[in-house]
């Protein structure tokens, strides 16, 4: 007989297959839909899940958007550079974790992945002060430069 | 970015939309695919190769990854497998987001998913979601006996 208990503060939340789970969720939805049905999914978790940074945004708060790439970023343990000054928050990577989880395991990234920044943020930033600008991506390592800027007048 | 610390948020939305666009039977449709093109290479094959122990070591990785609050236990004599779960970090985390709401039928998606891998292949699979308002269910797998599979 074998037994192991464990607590949830005996480790890391940190299941890096869930990268694997995201991209057969967003291959299911395009197979099915097409890939303007990927962008619609998209933009409905963005909705959703971003809702409480969205307020901050309109109240003229970019710190909290800072702080949540420092968080996310810390939590997924990859490496970024993030510069925040002049109401204006700069995100560079040498690769996304997503994409470089699932290239190491054998999958292959949706042709839509992008989306995953560029609908998201967009839809975050939507009825905001702020614009969001995908800068540069390149879709084989998800190297790329982000940047929230506030809207011109 | 959607970190996989965001995944489960992502999943239950995903859900959401999969039923929208068809109804219950496209999510259902869904947890299928998911099960054979991910489970296969996973949990099937180690159940292949390791019999009732494959189950703990497919669980005993997923289950640290996660964080999750559980007691795992393995009687191989007896070919079968438990997982209590206290508190599950999906949907333990899904309950905590005040802001978004989840899936209705979001646990189901765990049965879904591993019968359809442990049954084809002899066992017997069970889960009790009858405590899942607070994160909590238990799963029970066991092989099932040539004599009692002979009726």
């Amino acid at each position: 007989m074998k037994v192991i208990e464990r607590k949830a503060s005996d480790n890391k939340y940190l299941h890096r297959d869930f990268h694997i789970s995201m991209n057969m969720l967003m291959e299911y939805i395009c197979k099915e839909y097409g890939s303007s049905a990927l962008t619609d999914y998209l933009v409905q978790f963005a909705q959703e899940f971003h809702s409480i940074r969205k307020e901050c945004l309109q109240k003229g708060d970019l710190g909290c958007l800072e702080k949540y790439f420092k968080e996310i970023y810390e939590k997924e343990e990859w490496p970024v550079q993030i510069e925040f000054k002049n109401d204006e928050l700069v995100i560079s990577q040498e690769a996304c974790p997503g994409i470089s989880h699932l290239r190491k395991s054998g999958q292959k990234p949706v042709e839509q992945y992008i989306e995953t920044y560029s609908t998201v943020y967009k839809t975050l930033c939507q009825d905001t002060p702020y614009e969001y600008v995908m800068e540069s991506f390149n879709s084989d390592t998800g190297k790329c430069r982000q940047r929230f800027q506030r809207r011109s007048v | 970015m959607i970190s996989c610390t965001e995944f489960i948020p992502a999943y239950s939305e995903g859900f959401k939309y999969l039923e929208k666009k068809g109804g219950r039977k496209k999510v259902d449709e869904f947890w299928a695919y998911l099960s054979d093109l991910y489970l296969s290479d996973t949990l099937k094959k180690l159940v292949e190769e390791n019999g009732i122990k494959g189950c703990f070591i497919y669980w005993e990785k997923a289950l640290n990854e996660e964080a999750a609050d559980f007691k795992m236990t393995l009687d191989e004599e007896k070919e079968e497998f438990r997982i209590d779960m206290f508190k599950c970090p999906s949907k333990g985390m899904l309950l905590e987001m005040k802001h978004m709401k989840p899936y209705k039928d979001y646990c189901e998606h765990c049965p879904a998913l591993y019968s359809r891998v442990l049954e084809p292949m002899g066992y017997e699979f069970n889960m009790d979601l009858s405590q899942t308002d607070k994160a909590k269910c238990n799963l029970t797998v066991r092989k099932i006996r040539e004599d009692e599979s002979n009726g």
